[in-house]
């Protein structure tokens, strides 16, 4: 009888995780805020369903499939939230400015204006260098440079 | 001679990942029978062999009592993070903004940064978007850091899950400089004895009292 | 497994199990209806993803909960699919997303640029000028002279930025003010007259920055244009 009554109040509790889960990715502001809610609460919930499992089904057999599935939860919940974050993160009609601090927008742009500088530099240096010789292919070459390395940019057809 | 060592470590390894693999398909059949147990032998050497991924370093050695901590702390997490995460989306006032922040980790190996990331991604409030691997900074996202100190408590989580993981599985030069870095923010350097440094020391200190002898 | 019977929790004749049972469905039911909400509003494919998720993780639930109360065990491997599906949809959909935006996916995947020679991954923070000396150089010019190090580092002075085409400098010679479209004509633009750097030291900066090696070529980067996604 206690049995019965912890088990159902485990799966009362998954079942109200479920619930602030959903609530969650409905209320929340932002895809990254809303990427916190919708899964992560959702795992613990998971482990109480199986403990109320558990104490229902008292044999080996289900225990150890239970095991599987809250291992591979365990193991698949973080790296789906990852690729999910990483993906809403960089595209950037995702992003709002909701973001109070954002020190990895501050690594890119610093990484961006030193490639920058890095192509210009090599531009200049090949302009110099074709000046010197005066060649008539000074200017094609570092045409052919830039378009090289501003194809992905201009492609922006989407 | 370390050719010859690596390889034999390989070995050992692969058997070790075989027999993960055979002990998940026995739970998934929920069964031990000889059946299984062979059946399950051919499909982990298959999938050994056909999926081959680059093998994991493991450090070799294992802290239980930190392991154990570890594991005890991040379900203390999971369950607090949780009803903190359920109570922020039924409280009447909105969410705050969040923001992303950048941590250094003190770690340079593959495992232990795939551990500190998926564990930060396991307890809510706190996510990891973005990892720059040459220099081991891993960049999180945390729920509802809308001030300085709200974003330091998310930085000193990742900070303490990385030191949880390192002194139970990481190497004696990751402990070094972790132990560092601690030093650096004010926090007592645990393991001591584990490092090279220290181990270096005192192999000297004997011979120095071997000599004198 | 499938033969094994667990004791099940409600037996659905009546009294305080039966109203327990179905209170807890009302609740997962509402959680679906809410995720289910999300899908349909939801301004993005990838907020639609995290509701589909969602969604999941509630099915699993429920499915877990008439497990445990009617006592039936062949319905755990259906849980394990469900989670399968939804790992795998969620991995593919990111995977999708990443690519369709080529602008910015781009930035970053030059950001992930691999050096032949010394064998270091590039990061965020891009590759450091492989010269130290240089790399010296320019964090001092960042904090002495801006002029300087906008030169380094490529960009324009303020002085460029500006719309002025002609000004006289601290010892009152008239200096014309090229840009990066005029034809190159020997004579960079200096500095402006306010700042105290000298212009002949400030001429040809860019040779010295630009003898340093970019430690990636073009055909590296092809390379990693070739190479399927973002480097996920």
């Amino acid at each position: 009888m206690i049995l019965d009554i912890v088990s159902t109040v485990f799966i009362a509790g998954a079942a109200l995780l479920s619930l602030a889960a959903g609530i969650g990715s409905l209320r929340f502001p932002d895809l990254l805020s809303r990427m916190h809610a919708s899964s992560k609460p959702q795992l613990f919930g998971l482990v109480m369903v199986m403990f109320a499992v558990g104490l229902q089904i008292r044999h080996w057999g289900p225990v150890s499939t239970m095991f599987i599935i809250v291992f591979f939860q365990l193991f698949t919940v973080p790296v789906a939230a990852h690729m999910i974050g990483r993906a809403g993160y960089r595209t950037k009609h995702l992003r709002r400015s909701m973001l109070y601090r954002d020190e990895l927008d501050d690594a890119v742009a610093r990484a961006h204006a030193r490639e920058v500088a890095e192509r210009e530099r090599r531009e200049l240096a090949e302009k110099d260098r074709d000046t010197d010789s005066a060649g008539p292919a000074s200017g094609s070459a570092s045409g052919e440079d830039r378009t090289a390395n501003d194809h992905d940019e201009s492609d922006t057809g989407r | 001679m370390g050719a010859r060592r690596r390889r034999r470590q390989s070995l050992v390894e692969q058997v070790l990942y075989m027999l993960v693999l055979i002990i998940v398909w026995i739970f998934l059949w929920d069964s031990a029978s000889g059946m299984v147990i062979v059946s399950g032998v051919v499909v982990a050497f298959t999938v050994v062999r056909a999926f081959y991924l680059p093998p994991i370093q493991l450090a070799g050695r294992v802290n239980f009592y930190y392991a154990t901590l570890f594991i005890l702390w991040f379900m203390l997490n999971v369950l607090l993070a949780s009803v903190e995460v359920a109570w922020l989306t039924v409280r009447r006032r909105p969410v705050d903004a969040g923001s992303v922040m950048a941590v250094d980790l003190s770690t340079r190996s593959d495992l232990l940064i795939t551990l500190v990331t998926m564990t930060n991604g396991l307890i809510p409030g706190s996510l990891v978007i973005e990892i720059d691997r040459a220099r081991a900074v891993v960049f999180v996202h945390g729920l509802n850091c809308a001030d300085d100190e709200e974003l330091e408590k998310v930085r000193a989580k990742t900070h303490q899950i990385e030191t949880l993981l390192i002194y139970a599985i990481g190497s004696p030069h990751d402990i070094e400089v972790l132990n560092d870095a601690r030093r650096e923010r004010g926090q007592k350097p645990r393991l001591e004895n584990l490092t090279i440094r220290e181990r270096a020391r005192r192999a000297r200190l004997a011979k120095e009292a071997r000599a004198r002898r | 497994m499938n033969g094994q019977q667990g004791i099940p929790l409600v037996n659905l004749d009546g009294g305080p199990g039966t109203v327990v049972g179905l209170v807890i469905g009302l609740i997962f039911l509402a959680a679906a209806v809410v995720a289910i909400i999300r899908i349909v509003k939801g301004p993005s494919i990838l907020d639609r993803m995290i509701a589909t998720d969602a969604l999941l993780a509630t099915i699993m639930c429920g499915v877990g909960g008439v497990v445990a109360f009617s006592g039936r065990t062949d319905l755990l491997p259906v849980m394990l699919v469900i989670s399968m599906f939804g790992f795998v949809g969620a991995v593919g959909v990111s995977r999708y997303v990443s690519r369709a935006d080529l602008r910015t996916t781009a930035r970053y995947r030059r950001m992930h640029r691999r050096d032949n020679d010394t064998g270091l991954i590039g990061t965020v923070e891009g590759i450091e000028p492989s010269v130290p000396e240089l790399a010296v150089e320019l964090e001092e010019a960042r904090l002495v002279d801006p002029d300087r190090a906008a030169r380094m580092e490529g960009r324009e002075t303020e002085l460029e930025a500006s719309s002025l085409r002609v000004y006289f400098d601290e010892n009152g010679t008239r200096q014309e003010v090229t840009r990066a479209e005029d034809p190159p004509d020997g004579s960079s633009p200096s500095s402006s007259g306010g700042s105290s750097a000298n212009p002949q030291k400030n001429s040809r900066p860019h040779e010295a920055v630009a003898d340093s090696d970019s430690q990636s070529s073009d055909a590296d980067h092809r390379e990693d244009d070739f190479r399927g996604g973002d480097g996920a």
